[in-house]
């Protein structure tokens, strides 16, 4: 079973030792596992966590619903009704947010296409003026 | 009666060479067929960005008919009066 020194997995996820270890006392993450000389070692299924904890975390989800999520993710069948519901809604947030980002991603080509077609003015500077003088 | 009607809209951008074309097979089309019913307009896509990305437009020129896209590039004039044929017949593009 691999398992990594927390050095590793903070450069890794791009979090903070302090946060590593700050999951690990609030209970976001089970007790990590310990080497002989009494250092960290993260398992994948720790890693695992980690990733799924940032990700929620980037979708502006506080540390308690994550905690509720997590349970969700443990033990799915046997998840008290109030965890399934936050589940539905969260799922319905990122279901909004994808929609979000596909029609930016939209925009985005479509201003990309019209600048690689242009040999003179570039739509993205103009759509970018635009947006400056209407707020 | 045929009280079908058909939008048209040629999505273009200043910067593309072949939107100026795109606007003319609509327009020289329409006055030889005859279409009734049939109206078009010319959308600049910087200026109704909301609208084109929400039609799936991502490249200029293109055309929707009743606010769908069909024509991702350029068509043929026959392209283009077989659609529109086509639209007043079922009464939209619904099914296809």
């Amino acid at each position: 079973m691999n398992s990594y020194a927390i050095g590793k997995v903070a450069r890794q996820l791009a979090l903070s030792v302090d946060t590593l270890r700050y999951y690990e006392k609030i209970g976001l993450l089970p007790k990590v596992s310990r080497a002989e000389s009494g250092v960290r070692r993260y398992s994948d299924k720790d890693i695992s966590r980690l990733k799924f904890i940032k990700r929620a975390q980037q979708m502006n989800f506080t540390l308690a619903e994550i905690g509720d999520l997590l349970n969700m993710r443990d033990d799915p069948q046997h998840a008290r009704t109030e965890v399934r519901q936050l589940t539905e809604n969260k799922l319905n947030e990122v279901e909004e947010r994808l929609s979000e980002l596909d029609t930016l991603r939209k925009e985005l080509i479509l201003l990309v296409n019209l600048c690689s077609a242009s040999d003179e003015g570039c739509p993205i500077i103009d759509r970018i003026d635009e947006d400056e003088n209407t707020v | 009666m045929n009280k079908v009607s058909v939008d048209i809209e040629v999505f273009t951008s200043t910067v593309c060479s072949n939107c100026q074309r795109a606007s003319r097979v609509v327009e020289q089309l329409l006055e030889e067929a005859g279409f009734v019913n049939v109206t078009w307009r010319e959308v600049d896509v910087v200026e109704e960005i909301d609208h084109t990305v929400a039609l799936g437009v991502l490249a200029t020129p293109a055309i929707a008919i009743g606010g769908k896209l069909v024509f991702s590039a350029l068509p043929s004039k026959q392209q283009l009066r077989n659609v529109i044929q086509y639209y007043l017949a079922s009464g939209g593009l619904d099914g296809e």
